[in-house]
């Protein structure tokens, strides 16, 4: 029972990151790598706001915030830059992140302060499980509860946001830019708001993931990790709304098979790498629109 | 920046009558490519209701102009003034550096959309993987469905307003003959109706003032009727102001609807009226054979061949090779087209006759005449390898081409000049030609060598792209998808001087749209 709770937990965070960045991968048309950082910067504000005593939905309004604001990094460049230029874009954000999580301490103070707000590689520790109106899910069934409550509102949230007029705008955008600004639209706004929203729904998932794993440290901001969630948009499908719900329970699969195989972890690893690798060539081939992406013309 | 455009706003309004009715108003405009003055003192004026020809030989700055006037280029010096959507607006270059740093005013084609002027391309540039009536739809301006956050919080008043919206653009589809198709996706329509639809979408957006950047282009005659008779819809309502470029081939065409023309010549501007050109332009070519194919042959026996479905292959030889019976350049069997899934370039209805079969000598120049969306460009592609064909059989001077990959083809002496742009952009003209093997190049190539593709007209890069295909390395067979396409009287001239030089020794397939 407490496997099955953990696998859905897990599934919900990697749902909410998938679909989150479907919103910049498959309805902007723009790859970016630095998922990661941001899901990281909700984790961080999370940990620090729950352990000032904050309650959940407090410290999660606070990550989401920063998530947001911190998305003018990446969604500011995006006004001038596509294509292999924003690409290296986001990585140069990607790694700034990471970088200023590493290096964002200072041994004598206490973590979360002003001087060492990350503790730097030794990362966050004993964040409090999540608590509000005086519940606290101390089990894996509430917390699974919470998870999977979270992910259905972001579900629903982006699923109003595609289906409505700024979902087709959006894709109006990616098919192409100059002609949906010579109908007066508001390309370079619109591009922000969807990075916004993103940023903040990587940041919600990182609250969720700090919440549960209750240990926070620099690794959730790094590359393997951002290239880990754009696969699972890519093996999904881009740009509709079921793919990256199946590109995470895809690629969360994995581990687990290997794990149910009784594969040495440290074998495991290095297989699942390549199992990896070897799913990406094979979709290129055989269904490069993704396993649940709309049949190409 | 600003307070330019108030002085300039007041200007207009203390003017009297004339003036008021004026909805453009261009003074003084400059630009510069690389060194290469395009525009050199622009002058005019556009009334209300006015419908302008802008027209001008391949490189005289035709799509820089309608760039300037829909914002999407600016111009190095000058003023452009608006009086559309009941207010004012105007803009002088060169903006102040801070205007260029604040989002607010500035020139770009968002606000001058907002503003009342709006475009279509020459390549219509629809939403691909909208559907038709979703085009139109995202056109229209303040949609609150657009806002995200009312989008989440208010989901049915979104849903109320997508409603109402989807019977006004079905109302708009079903006028203009295109409500069967109103769910397909833009890319998967005929050109037609993507014109169609690419000017709905303009006036969607609220156009009063429309640019149209050669509407007619690529179509054939049923097609150039419909988009024509929306054009003289939108003329005789005297609301809109039309700005159309187009080139000498369809001007007569439209000739009747317009009340100014403005010829762009060196970079200078001269305003005429319609009369003054009507002695320029034939009538629409609706001989048998389109008017280039005697310049390329001169006196010629022509043999018809129906290839079903509206389309036909003229194959036109000299008079004076007529009693020469050569061994073929081309022998096509039996062939089926396909363009995915889909067999095209025959007659679907009879499965029987569904292959074709032709063959081409040297000194032979075919022409395929067919409708859009025929397969042309598909039968062309498949002849020079690009394509793979599934049924039939293709031969070159008697050696099977079938299997064969298209660099084996091209080395075998079929060329290819491919309708779509297909230059390198990001060469130079000197390194494009030098790929290609031309060891002579023309004058008018010459003098373009140092610049980069990218920068060059549509017509420049169209005559780059004959010469890589056709005076690089020898061939037998020519395959050249529409090579008229963006060119002028003189540049046309040009290339079929050069073609009927070839034809000595060669054979050449031309795809070209219906015509008659």
């Amino acid at each position: 029972m407490n496997y099955a709770c953990h696998l859905l937990v897990y599934l919900s965070i990697y749902t909410i990151v998938a679909q989150s960045l479907n919103l910049v991968v498959g309805y902007c048309g723009l790859i970016s790598l630095c998922h990661a950082g941001y899901f990281a910067i909700g984790s961080y504000a999370y940990a620090i706001a729950s352990k000032a005593g904050y309650g959940f939905v407090t410290a999660s309004a606070l990550g989401v915030s920063v998530g947001l604001i911190l998305s003018l990094a990446v969604s500011l460049p995006a006004w001038m830059f596509k294509g292999d230029f924003f690409l290296l874009i986001s990585l140069a954000v990607q790694i700034a992140i990471a970088d200023v999580i590493s290096n964002w301490v200072y041994p004598t103070a206490e973590p979360g302060t002003l001087r060492n707000l990350t503790n730097g590689p030794y990362g966050i520790a004993a964040i409090p499980r999540p608590h509000w109106l005086g519940h606290r899910a101390d089990t894996m069934v509430s917390m699974a509860i919470l998870a999977l409550a979270t992910a259905g509102l972001c579900m629903l949230i982006t699923f109003l946001l595609v289906r409505s007029p700024w979902g087709r705008l959006l894709k109006c955008i990616r098919d192409d830019e100059l002609a949906s600004r010579g109908l007066g639209k508001p390309v370079r706004y619109t591009k922000l708001q969807a990075f916004a929203v993103s940023c903040g729904m990587a940041a919600l998932a990182g609250s969720l993931y700090a919440s549960y794993v209750g240990y926070i440290d620099p690794s959730s901001a790094s590359l393997d990790n951002s290239l880990l969630m754009l696969s699972m948009v890519l093996v999904g499908g881009t740009g509709n709304f079921q793919g990256p719900v199946v590109g995470a329970a895809t690629l969360l699969a994995f581990p687990e098979i290997l794990r149910l195989l009784h594969i040495p972890a440290a074998a495991a690893a290095n297989l699942r790498l390549m199992a990896y690798g070897l799913l990406l060539i094979l979709l290129v081939h055989l269904r490069p629109q993704g396993i649940a992406g709309e049949r190409q013309a | 920046m600003q307070l330019e455009q108030e002085i300039l706003r007041s200007d207009i309004d203390r003017t009297t009558g004339a003036r008021n009715r004026l909805a453009v108003r261009l003074r003084s405009l400059r630009k510069t490519f690389g060194g290469q003055e395009v525009l050199k003192d622009v002058n005019a004026d556009i009334a209300r209701g006015e419908v302008v020809l802008l027209r001008g030989q391949n490189g005289a700055g035709k799509t820089t102009l309608l760039n300037i006037l829909t914002g999407n280029l600016a111009p190095d010096a000058g003023t452009v003034e608006f009086s559309t959507n009941g207010a004012a607006l105007a803009f002088s270059f060169p903006p102040p550096i801070w205007s260029r740093i604040t989002p607010w005013g500035r020139f770009s084609p968002e606000t001058l959309s907002r503003h009342g002027i709006g475009r279509t391309w020459q390549d219509t540039r629809l939403f691909k993987t909208q559907s038709l009536s979703d085009n139109i739809a995202v056109a229209s301006p303040r949609l609150i469905g657009e806002i995200p956050h009312v989008a989440v919080a208010n989901p049915l008043r979104v849903r109320r307003e997508e409603k109402q919206l989807q019977t006004v653009v079905a109302r708009v589809l079903d006028k203009l003959g295109l409500g069967e198709v109103a769910s397909s996706p833009a890319d998967s329509v005929s050109l037609a109706k993507t014109k169609l639809v690419a000017i709905a979408r303009a006036l969607q957006a609220g156009a009063e003032v429309l640019c149209l950047d050669e509407p007619l282009a690529g179509l054939d005659s049923t097609d150039v009727g419909s988009v024509l008779g929306v054009l003289r819809q939108l003329a005789e309502t005297s609301v809109f102001t039309l700005v159309i470029v187009e080139h000498d081939f369809n001007i007569p065409r439209i000739l009747d609807l317009v009340t100014t023309v403005w010829t762009l010549d060196k970079g200078r501007l001269k305003i005429e009226k319609p009369a003054d050109i009507k002695a320029w332009f034939h009538a629409p070519c609706v001989e048998e054979l389109p008017r280039w194919a005697r310049l390329v042959i001169g006196d010629v026996d022509v043999i018809t061949v129906p290839l079903g479905s509206g389309a036909v292959l003229h194959r036109v030889r000299s008079k004076r090779r007529a009693n020469i019976t050569d061994a073929p350049v081309l022998e096509v069997e039996d062939l089926v087209v396909h363009r995915g899934y889909r067999s095209v370039a025959c007659n679907g209805r009879d499965e029987a006759l569904r292959g074709m079969s032709f063959e081409l000598q040297r000194g032979d120049l075919g022409i395929i005449e067919a409708p859009n969306g025929w397969g042309k460009t598909a039968l062309l592609e498949t002849i020079a390898g690009v394509t793979t064909a599934k049924e039939g059989s293709l031969k070159l001077l008697g050696l099977p081409l079938n299997g064969q990959s298209p660099w084996n083809r091209r080395r075998s002496g079929i060329t290819l000049l491919q309708a779509r742009d297909s230059s390198f952009s990001s060469l130079t003209v000197r390194d494009s030609l030098h790929l290609a093997g031309v060891a002579y190049v023309q004058d008018d190539l010459r003098a373009l060598a140092s610049r980069s593709v990218s920068s060059l007209s549509g017509g420049e890069k169209q005559r780059l792209a004959f010469t890589c295909a056709c005076d690089g390395q020898s061939y037998d067979l020519a395959l050249l998808d529409e090579p008229f396409t963006g060119l002028d009287d003189k540049s046309i001239s040009g290339i079929c001087k050069r073609l009927s030089a070839h034809l000595g020794n060669a054979a050449a397939l031309v795809a070209v749209p219906s015509l008659a």
